[in-house]
């Protein structure tokens, strides 16, 4: 076979997934080109500077997944990757009390205590517990899916070293496992907890990015999800990058360039060329072509197989099975800039049984604020989305960079982080600028509740909402795990049954982004794996040449 | 009585049928019932004179066949079999009775139905049969893993190692694509299914609405396409509908109860069961609340797992996480019930749907999965479905013999009606209401027409027949409450860590729709331990199994 190209490896999209195979198929000495749409790499993990003076980590916002071993062998800290942990998760409430969780387990502890000691034990029980289900499992992040369908040695392999790690289980264990993959959030935790507030906020972990409520079977798992994120080996340890999201890319990036791999940006990806059933290069718009003698496409599955390529280039089956792949959008984001510091009803002693000290109060706020104040309240939210229409009282998540960040937003001046749900992609009538301000609105509206005085510390805002999310960043319908994270399409599932290896129907054309195995967050993991599966096949020995 | 081999608790179906095989076994067996007919909500009533109403389960699965061909029960009742099992309404109907594009008449040929989806929509109409290849296949795994004691995480039995690699190889011929495509198939909601295939509302609704009968959640919540398979691997037509019994269910139980007393079991009725006798950790019979004992060297329970486990056993004598286990299985019914006495026979305006109606197709209002999922909407914070999913049959259409001369009695279950959410009174009132509003619409008129109305809430299944929350299915039919999990990861084989104390309801493998086949899989147990003396030596299970099962 000729090989026909001036580099070895052409990666479409610069998102943090892409720039993480670069750098790994770099860093084995091959010839890699990293082409990116937009001005700026990152995808979705960007920081910008949208009004002077104020930056946004414009959509993903926290760090929690990005897999050790890539922080490693990148060596990520030389390149300017600095995470700073978030420490509390505070959940304001109506009337003006409020629940924290903080990193100290015996102040979480007292603080859950006053709303039941029982739960209070069964804090503790269940993070034990959540702690060892997420090591039997973590093998699962970094393991190759295997193909059930004509399974291998590899993958016999696999399947034996994943039940290894499960066999460590006792039964009850081995249950609580089960019912974690299938149960739904709030099922689940009403198993352990009593406390509405607490069931609510930690429930909300398990449909973030996800087009379910709190009450769907399925959400459970993402609990789990959450618990496998990993700083610097601490677990459930939230992380926010210093310099925002975008710098957690631009580090992988600068680490990819070291390693030898070119990265062009405003570089739109038209098409991969294809001949006799094998990727041969790409051709960009405009027409300039660039062979390789192989690509991998960090975008969504729905881009990946029914954009990049000739539908003919792929068998039926497969091409149904990629329409049918869910990957719903759910979740807006409004990013805000700040006069001053927010004023919550409920860090400022004005009500509730409880008063912080000015030194708790600025704790928390340094931490995550998550408006779910109940089951219920999520699950009206959700209701909302059902029906097509965006929540007219969303959960959120809230962080305050500039709290941990100071370069993040002028002296004295703040910028708050947002992300909502729900917002359905396919609203009634469809987005446009007015919606997007009445979402905005919304937002402002449901925030003010519990931070009187919000309207007027605004600065300026900037409202996405998954068809910008879409349009900016190329997520499909504006979902952000590249698909949504479901039993179904998860593991040997994702995105196709008997194609989770990062292998398509295409020679030489290989998926690397989040709607591969195992999914979405800034977790880098099958950008890396998929980039281990190309030296494999390309008989490349790992490291350095 | 006493010195029994074997007492069963609860003479339902599944109970009678567990009594039947071990007492043809040669054991001695008693059956002990609080009510004082046999057959647990298999049940007809005369609820007002010369109506024969089903006051129990109004819609049946099928009894599994190797339960029919054990008991021969074929040709002992006779079953009702309506060519067309369901007719959907579309749309909302109007006020002045119209339906918006008529009824969707599922018919048992595939192809009738899908010329009746192609008014609908032609893509859809397509589909169907391709549709029901799907389940097809979906329903041979699944009765593959029916017929199988469950693996349990604790370890697998040595004498059940046959049978897992027998299973193996079953599940192979069924196909590893099948199985896989099984597997992705099962978290998936029904609205998630359903949109693989079909694009009108009428049909996705319908079929919704079957995937959700019986549980509270809605067409979109997870692993609700369960609910469908699982009704088809119980013999049940995709689209629903139900066989009766001709006579009413009653007579069901008769045969039963007659199969059980014939092999030479006790039949002891009208007597509720205070206790599970446990002595030195093992069960050693049953405390009748009238007082008075039963010995038996073993106790079945198929009353509902929660039930058994937290009322009837002394809490000291279960491990704590048996305890935790059994109080956090589901059993939160909304499904209720109305017997409706009519005069004469309301007309619809649509000839074709009048002609099925009085021939005992089943009516149903679900005209789309958001209708559905509103109709759920409502539980899902406690409340009644406003707009609840109804369906309705004419039970004497086919058999005239259930209502005196010239009057009717329809049939209906609707749901979601949560128990506990209102008070008694109030609660068959507003669900009442409900009903009628929604069967008004369809049929001008029905108000007048009739003549009593009996109301079965989930309190009232709860009352009747002890199902905790009302939950007829003795544990909603979900994804972490099924195979292995069913009731719980250490009961799933049957036997629970008590020595001696087995559960066989529906609340166990493979679950609920009256199949008989808990009974039947617990009755196996119960013998194959009293042949090796003990139900205590499990032997250790490999858990590679379950995640060989898990992986396929």
């Amino acid at each position: 076979m000729s090989i026909r190209g001036d580099h070895d490896a052409v990666i479409v999209g610069g998102g943090h997934n892409g720039l993480v195979s670069a750098a790994y198929l770099a860093r084995a000495g091959l010839k890699v080109l990293v082409l990116e749409r937009r001005h700026l790499v990152g995808g979705a993990a960007v920081t910008q500077e949208v009004f002077p003076g104020f930056r946004y980590s414009v959509a993903s916002y926290v760090v929690s997944l990005l897999r050790p071993e890539i922080i490693r062998d990148l060596r990520l800290p030389e390149h300017g990757l600095d995470i700073l942990p978030l420490e509390s998760t505070l959940t304001p409430l109506p009337g003006g009390d409020s629940l924290a969780r903080w990193s100290d387990p015996d102040q979480t502890r007292r603080e859950i205590a006053r709303w039941s000691p029982r739960d209070a034990d069964a804090y503790a029980d269940f993070s034990r517990c959540m702690y060892k289900l997420a090591w039997a499992l973590k093998p699962l992040l970094s393991a190759v899916p295997p193909n059930p369908l004509r399974p291998g040695v590899r993958d016999a392999k696999t399947i034996r070293e994943l039940a290894r790690a499960v066999r460590g289980l006792d039964e009850a264990d081995f249950e609580r496992l089960f019912k974690l993959t299938t149960m739904s959030a709030a099922d689940f935790l009403s198993e352990w907890f009593e406390t509405g507030p607490l069931i609510a906020t930690m429930s909300a972990s398990g449909i973030i990015g996800t087009f379910a409520g709190p009450r769907t079977p399925g959400t459970a798992y993402v609990l789990l999800h959450h618990y496998l994120g990993e700083i610097d080996g601490v677990f459930r340890a939230w992380g926010f990058a210093r310099g925002g999201n975008g710098a957690v890319s631009e580090s992988i990036a600068s680490a990819a360039r070291s390693l030898g791999a070119e990265i062009r940006t405003s570089a739109p990806v038209e098409q991969v060329i294809t001949s006799g059933g094998r990727a041969r290069g790409v051709v960009l718009e405009g027409g300039e072509e660039i062979g390789a003698r192989v690509v991998l496409s960090g975008l969504d599955p729905k881009r990946t197989f029914l954009q990049l390529l000739d539908q003919s280039d792929l068998p039926g089956e497969f091409v149904k099975s990629i329409q049918r792949f869910r990957i719903r959008g759910s979740s807006g984001k409004v990013n805000l800039a700040l006069s001053e510091l927010p004023r919550f009803t409920c860090l400022a002693g004005a009500g509730g049984s409880l008063t912080r000290t000015p030194g708790e109060a600025e704790t928390l706020l340094r931490g995550a604020i998550s408006i779910s104040p109940s089951v219920d309240y999520l699950e009206r939210a959700y209701d909302d989305a059902k029906y097509g229409r965006f929540s007219r009282r969303p959960f959120m998540d809230i962080v305050i960079p500039s709290m941990i960040d100071p370069t993040m937003a002028p002296p004295g001046k703040h910028v708050m982080s947002v992300f909502v749900q729900y917002a359905p992609f396919a609203l009634d009538g469809g987005w446009n600028r007015v919606k997007r301000d009445a979402f905005g609105d919304a937002v402002i509206d449901t925030l003010a509740e519990f931070a009187p005085g919000l309207r007027d510390i605004i600065l300026h805002r900037q409202v996405m909402t998954p068809l910008d999310m879409q349009q900016q960043m190329g997520l499909t319908e504006g979902n952000i795990f590249h698909g949504e994270l479901t039993l179904q399409q998860l593991f040997l599932f994702r995105p196709v049954t008997g194609w989770a290896n990062f292998r398509t129907p295409v020679r030489g054309y290989y998926q690397c982004g989040s709607g591969a195995h195992p999914g979405g967050g800034v977790c880098g993991a099958p950008g890396r794996l998929a980039a281990l599966e190309v030296l494999r096949d390309l008989k490349v020995r790992r490291g350095r040449p | 009585m006493n010195g029994q081999d074997v007492v069963v608790i609860g003479a339902g179906h599944n109970g009678l049928v567990a009594a039947a095989l071990l007492a043809r076994s040669g054991l001695r067996v008693a059956v002990v019932d609080g009510r004082t007919e046999p057959g647990g909500c298999l049940v007809t009533e005369e609820l007002w004179p010369g109506y024969l109403v089903d006051t129990g389960t109004t819609r049946a699965v099928g009894l599994d066949p190797d339960v029919v061909r054990e008991l021969e029960i074929d040709g002992a009742v006779d079953l009702i079999r309506p060519e067309i099992p369901v007719a959907a309404l579309s749309g909302d109907a109007g006020a002045d009775g119209s339906h918006g594009g008529g009824a969707l008449l599922f018919h048992r040929d595939p192809e009738v139905t899908a010329r009746n989806i192609a008014r609908f929509s032609a893509r859809d109409a397509a589909r169907w049969p391709a549709f029901l290849e799907a389940v097809e296949n979906a329903s041979r795994v699944l009765r593959v893993l029916y017929r199988e004691v469950p693996p349990v995480p604790a370890g697998v039995r040595r004498t059940g190692l046959r049978h897992l690699i027998g299973a193996g190889v079953r599940l192979r011929r069924v196909g590893k694509k099948e199985a896989l495509e099984t597997t992705r198939m099962l978290p998936m909601s029904m609205e998630e299914l359903l949109a693989e295939w079909f694009e009108s509302d009428i049909v996705a609704g319908s079929l919704a609405a079957e995937g959700v009968a019986g549980i509270t959640l809605g067409p979109l919540g997870g692993a609700t396409a369960l609910g469908l398979l699982h009704g088809a691997a119980c013999g049940r037509s995709p689209a629903g509908g139900q066989w009766r019994v001709r006579g009413g269910m009653a007579r069901l139980a008769t045969v039963l109860a007659e199969r059980a007393t014939t092999a030479g079991a006790e039949l002891v009725t009208g007597s509720p069961v205070a206790e599970v006798l446990i002595s030195d950790g093992v069960a050693a019979g049953v405390r009748l609340v009238a007082g008075g004992e039963i010995a038996a060297r073993a106790v079945l329970s198929c009353a509902g797992p929660r039930h058994t486990l937290l009322n009837l056993v002394d809490p000291a004598q279960l491990p704590p996480d048996l305890a935790r286990s059994a109080a956090n299985i589901r059993c939160r019914g909304s499904l209720a019930t109305l017997a409706i006495a009519l005069d004469g026979l309301p007309a619809t305006g649509d000839p074709a749907l009048d002609a099925a109606f009085q021939s005992g197709t089943t009516v149903r209002a679900a005209p789309s999965i958001n209708y559905v999922e509103r109709a759920y909407d409502a539980a899902k914070y406690g409340g009644f479905s406003q707009s609840p999913v109804v369906d309705a049959t004419l039970v004497t259409g086919p058999d005239p013999s259930l209502a005196p001369p010239g009057m009717h009695l329809l049939s209906v279950s609707a749901q979601y009606f949560p128990c506990g959410a209102l008070e008694p009174d109030r609660a068959r009132e507003t669900a009442t209401q409900a009903v009628l509003g929604v069967l008004e619409r369809w049929m001008p008129g029905l108000h007048d027409r009739i003549r009593h109305v009996g109301v079965f809430m989930p309190e009232d299944f709860e009352a009747r027949f002890g199902m905790t929350g009302g939950d007829t299915q003795h544990g909603e039919l979900a994804l972490d409450q099924w195979f292995f999990m069913r009731p719980a990861g250490s009961c799933a084989q049957y036997r629970t860590p008590v020595p001696g104390l087995y559960l066989g309801g529906a609340g166990s493998h493979p679950g609920p729709g009256i199949t008989g086949r808990p009974g039947m899989m617990a009755a196996k147990a119960v013998l194959a331990d009293q042949r090796t003396g003990g139900s205590q030596n499990h032997g250790r299970r490999s858990r590679k199994y379950i995640q060989d099962c898990i992986l396929l």
